[in-house]
């Protein structure tokens, strides 16, 4: 049997707007702005709800790729290591169709938590590694950031959604 | 350019990056008005005719990663654990905010790798 998310949240929308909204007094601005961005938030998930899981899958495809490169800059042929593992689950998941996104998140959760670990860790190391290493995380931000802007554009917060793909375009 | 405001780059002039969040483009979308009122060089120029100081570039450049840095934190961990733990009476507006992240998340991006 089909699922019917989107369409029920369109009733939930609709009921809000067209019964609940009548009968807010019009004296309580604060539930009136309340009820509006409620009904916002609603129409958002609508829009998103879709691409969940493409999401998911972006988030750890990013950080698994970035975890690679901040690998190899700072130890090379370590794959036993803390990362090496975390990113070997990772593409583990991402190789797995039918991978739930909780899954995905949390892999991603794994990997961003050892790639951390590991940048922290060389805080006071070499400056060049250090260079090459904060580089690779701006290279690994940019894809991600886009994601990000394009994922809440109907928010409504940025300043030039013009320059910006679609968002199925960006999550590949 | 205004009295002591050297805060060109090698790639796009600073003066001319938009912040993100704090702002709008005017009617036909050429110009970034700070606060929606003016655009940044004459915002720079007008705080120095007033204040009698210097805008230092390299000061308001670090200052500028500081505050995307502070915004980040604050709408993708502080607004967070605000909505989580049900702390406030305009939780669903907290939650909004997270929309503002990315945003700003581009502009620290743009700073940043004019350095790094």
């Amino acid at each position: 049997m089909a699922d019917h998310t989107v369409n029920t949240l369109g009733a939930a929308m609709k009921a809000l707007t067209d019964v609940v909204a009548g009968a807010v007094a019009e004296d309580d601005p604060l539930a009136k702005e309340q009820l509006a961005l409620v009904v916002a938030y609603l129409d958002f998930v609508r829009q998103r709800l879709d691409l969940r899981h493409a999401r998911a899958r972006f988030e750890l495809r990013n950080a698994v790729d970035l975890s690679v490169v901040v690998s190899a800059i700072t130890d090379p042929g370590d794959e036993t290591g803390v990362l090496g593992q975390s990113v070997e689950r990772g593409e583990r998941s991402l190789a797995d169709p039918g991978a739930l996104d909780k899954e995905l998140d949390d892999r991603r959760c794994a990997v961003e938590a050892a790639l951390r670990e590991t940048i922290r860790a060389m805080a006071h190391g070499d400056p060049d590694v250090r260079r090459r290493v904060e580089r690779a995380v701006l290279d690994a931000s940019e894809p991600r950031v886009k994601m990000e802007r394009a994922w809440y554009l109907p928010l409504g917060f940025d300043q030039r959604p013009q320059e910006l793909p679609p968002l199925v375009e960006l999550l590949g | 350019m205004a009295r002591g405001v050297t805060i060109n780059t090698p790639s796009t002039p600073a003066v001319e990056r938009p912040q993100g969040t704090f702002g709008h483009y005017n009617e036909d979308g050429s110009r970034y008005l700070v606060c929606g009122l003016v655009p940044l060089d004459e915002f720079y120029s007008r705080y120095e005719e007033a204040s009698g100081l210097t805008v230092d570039a390299e000061r308001l450049d670090y200052y500028r990663i500081l505050n995307c840095y502070q915004i980040i934190a604050t709408v993708v961990g502080s607004a967070y654990r605000v909505v989580r733990l049900g702390k406030s009476h305009q939780d669903i507006l907290l939650a909004r905010v997270k929309g503002m992240a990315a945003a700003v998340a581009d502009e620290m991006l743009t700073l940043l790798r004019e350095r790094i």
